[in-house]
């Protein structure tokens, strides 16, 4: 048995275990998870509710046509273009489906990212982020995108917990979406030292005293940060999906005030809270009374991310993204990169 | 007691003139005849009599090199430069060694030297255009080529040095009337080249791939039609591809600039960063000061906890090029990871200018 083997079942099981040792005393937290988007990043195709529910879908473009059919708990991809046709199992679902949902397939021993994706909004299939201006010459073309180990190992990465791999592309294993250990790195090991009753070695990190900066580091591994969109791009509408560049361009934003920082608003460990009035209080940490950096509203007190943080529509994914650069938006005024 | 000495040593020298000579003649005849390495020795003889040969030190400089030895012959070649420093041939084959050693910016020092002393030479003229192209300065490779062009409308090699130049400038329009031009000659590879490289500017990536596999197919050996084959794989996210492409070039040419660098973007994709590190210090070997590189160095020190080590690096990358928008970005990183808020918020304002004037200028060229 080699190396990587016995690596990979030890990490497995770390993988699975944590989660369910975290519970024994973070109660609140682990409940709140289960139902948390992040948790359910990633399924197993045959996990995938929107694959359960939705038996026969089917897209067109010129002349290759797709279909994603379940059957017996397994869902296959096809794509014909009336004369050959190229099917394959779907392996992993990506996104809990605020969004959409993306997916994964392997041929040949490669991995590849299907050409569409769901979309709850549309109900249905569409072309999958990016892959909408692709040449399609023949059919292997038309039907995905292959991915190179280390953009899986990406992918994985983030939507997973401890993902092993043995070569280059073989994955050993993984615990489905994102679990305690990918944000609380040491989770593993003072979970031991808790069982063990060492307190000492049980001493962790505490996220919530990081600040304002290190907050955005943690959660931009996988949140693309301030930093990957300064400078790769994308400019105009298209950065509405990245959160966290918008929020640091906001005039108020700042850096030394956690405020400001991601958790200020979203839970982690819960729900995406879609009420707009519930986010009212937090604008208010710092706009209740007008003093010499914060103003307050001449127009309301309540619903503030309405006015203040417009929904953008990306059509190419359909949906309706908040803009975290948070401003005084007028109507008409240009999109602000 | 000393006089006698110093009689004895004058005689004897008196005596090895002629059959120094003897030994210089004979070198020559070796070199002539291919036997570099016999050559080489009977120089080295001749040298330890003669050391201030100009001759002699070029001819072992040139034969040094013919036998791939190109660390040596450096060394002869500037032994001779120290006697005569405007000796042209000598120039002219120090040039050619640190070309052959992709010492390209050494190289162009060189020959921009030797250019005045020999205006109508055409190889140091070709040499140093193709100098200027593969350090990325086409504007001066253009300005050499075109009284040449005009002379020698039909010489292939230039107009395919030229209409390179031309497409890496964006110049498509001239390009294109060169490239025309090449393949009025017949389908040759460098007219493929040609054409992928104008396709890979219009973002054309399966027609530069299927131009650049053409090139390929008709002469394999052609310099940087692997490197350029990489580049589209790129654009088209075939990473596996992209790197054989790019090892096939370097087998080809060791000292080509893309292919390290280009490696070097691979092994940092892949989280290989000794390996990336190393590809970037030999690409920076090829492109001495080359700011790209630079960065490139301090994105792996970041990513390796060299938090200091690429602040420094950093720091001085956006001091020489007050511009280089990801350079400011990468340096707001590095002081939130150091605690030094108020010097990374001042770099995230530098980026935000550099985004906005960047925005204004493409909404004033619309």
């Amino acid at each position: 048995m080699n190396r990587w083997f016995l690596l990979a079942g030890q990490v497995a099981a770390l993988g699975t275990t944590v989660a369910q040792d975290c519970e024994v005393c973070h109660r609140r937290e682990a409940e709140a998870a289960k139902s948390a988007p992040m948790t359910h990043a990633l399924q197993r195709a045959g996990e995938s509710d929107f694959l359960k529910n939705n038996l026969d879908l089917s897209f067109r473009s010129g002349k290759f046509s797709y279909s994603i059919r379940r059957e017996d708990n397994t869902s296959t991809y096809s794509v014909t273009d009336g004369i050959g046709s190229i099917s394959a199992s779907i392996e992993w679902a990506f996104g809990a489906g605020i969004v959409g949902q993306t997916y994964l397939y392997r041929r040949d021993g490669a991995w590849y990212e299907a050409a569409v994706s769901f979309y709850p909004e549309l109900k249905g299939l569409d072309w999958t982020p990016g892959q909408a201006g692709r040449l399609r010459r023949n059919l292997e073309e038309a039907a995905g995108r292959k991915i190179d180990s280390a953009e899986a190992r990406r992918c994985l990465g983030c939507h997973s917990t401890n993902a092993v791999w043995s070569r280059a592309s073989d994955l050993e294993s993984l615990t489905t979406g994102v679990q305690c250990a990918q944000c609380h790195t040491s989770a593993a090991q003072h979970a031991a030292a808790m069982t063990r009753g060492d307190a000492a070695r049980a001493v962790v990190p505490k996220l919530a005293t990081m600040e304002t900066e290190e907050l955005a580091n943690l959660c931009g591994k996988c949140h693309p940060s301030w930093a990957d969109i300064a400078a790769n791009g994308p400019r105009g509408p298209l950065n509405i999906r990245f959160q966290f560049y918008r929020l640091t361009n906001s005039r108020c934003y700042d850096s030394a005030d956690r405020r400001i920082a991601c958790t200020a608003c979203h839970d982690p460990h819960g729900r995406l809270v879609k009420d707009s009035s519930s986010y009212d209080s937090k604008c208010q940490q710092c706009h209740l009374v007008a003093n010499a950096r914060a103003k307050t509203c001449p127009v309301s007190k309540r619903d503030c991310i309405t006015c203040h943080m417009p929904k953008f529509e990306v059509p190419e994914l359909h949906y309706q993204f908040t803009d975290h650069r948070i401003r005084i938006a007028r109507a008409g005024d240009k999109y602000p990169d | 007691m000393r006089s006698v000495l110093a009689l004895a040593l004058a005689v004897s020298a008196l005596l090895a003139q002629p059959q120094a000579e003897s030994i210089l003649k004979n070198a020559i005849t070796l070199h002539q005849s291919g036997d570099y390495s016999g050559a080489i020795r009977l120089y080295r003889q001749y040298l330890k009599v003669r050391p201030d040969s100009l001759d002699a030190l070029s001819n072992l400089g040139a034969a040094l090199a013919h036998e791939g030895r190109f660390t040596e012959a450096i060394a002869e070649y500037n032994r001779a430069l120290k006697i005569q420093p405007k000796n042209p041939q000598a120039l002219a084959n120090l040039a050619l060694a640190y070309y052959k050693t992709g010492r390209i910016s050494e190289a162009r020092e060189k020959l921009e030297t030797v250019r005045p002393l020999l205006p109508n030479n055409q190889q140091v003229a070709f040499l140093l255009a193709d100098c200027y192209l593969r350090l990325g300065d086409y504007q001066k490779a253009i300005a050499l080529l075109d009284p040449w062009e005009k002379e020698m409308p039909n010489d292939l090699g230039l107009s395919y040095l030229l209409g390179t130049a031309l497409m890496r400038d964006q110049q498509t329009e001239r390009g294109s009337q060169v490239i025309d031009r090449i393949l009025r000659h017949g389908d040759s590879a460098e007219a493929r080249l040609l054409l992928a490289t104008a396709k890979l500017n219009a973002h054309d990536i399966p027609g530069a791939r299927e131009d650049l596999e053409k090139a390929i197919e008709l002469n394999p050996r052609l310099p940087e039609a692997h490197s350029y084959l990489g580049l589209a794989m790129l654009n088209a996210g075939d990473f596996d591809a992209a790197a054989a492409a790019f090892h096939a070039e370097l087998q080809l040419d060791p000292f080509n600039f893309t292919a390290v660098f280009q490696l070097g973007m691979l092994a940092k994709r892949d989280q290989r960063f000794n390996e990336a590190l190393s590809l970037f210090e030999r690409s920076l070997a090829l492109h001495p000061k080359d700011s790209a590189v630079e960065y490139q160095i301090a994105t792996v020190e970041l990513a390796t906890d060299k938090v200091e080590q690429a602040r420094r690096r950093l720091e001085k990358l956006v001091q020489e090029s007050p511009q280089f928008l990801e350079a400011h970005v990468s340096l707001a990183t590095v002081y939130y990871r150091l605690k030094h808020r108020e010097d990374g918020d001042r770099e995230r304002a530098i980026v935000r200018q550099l985004t906005a004037d960047e925005e204004t200028k493409k909404a004033a060229g619309k």
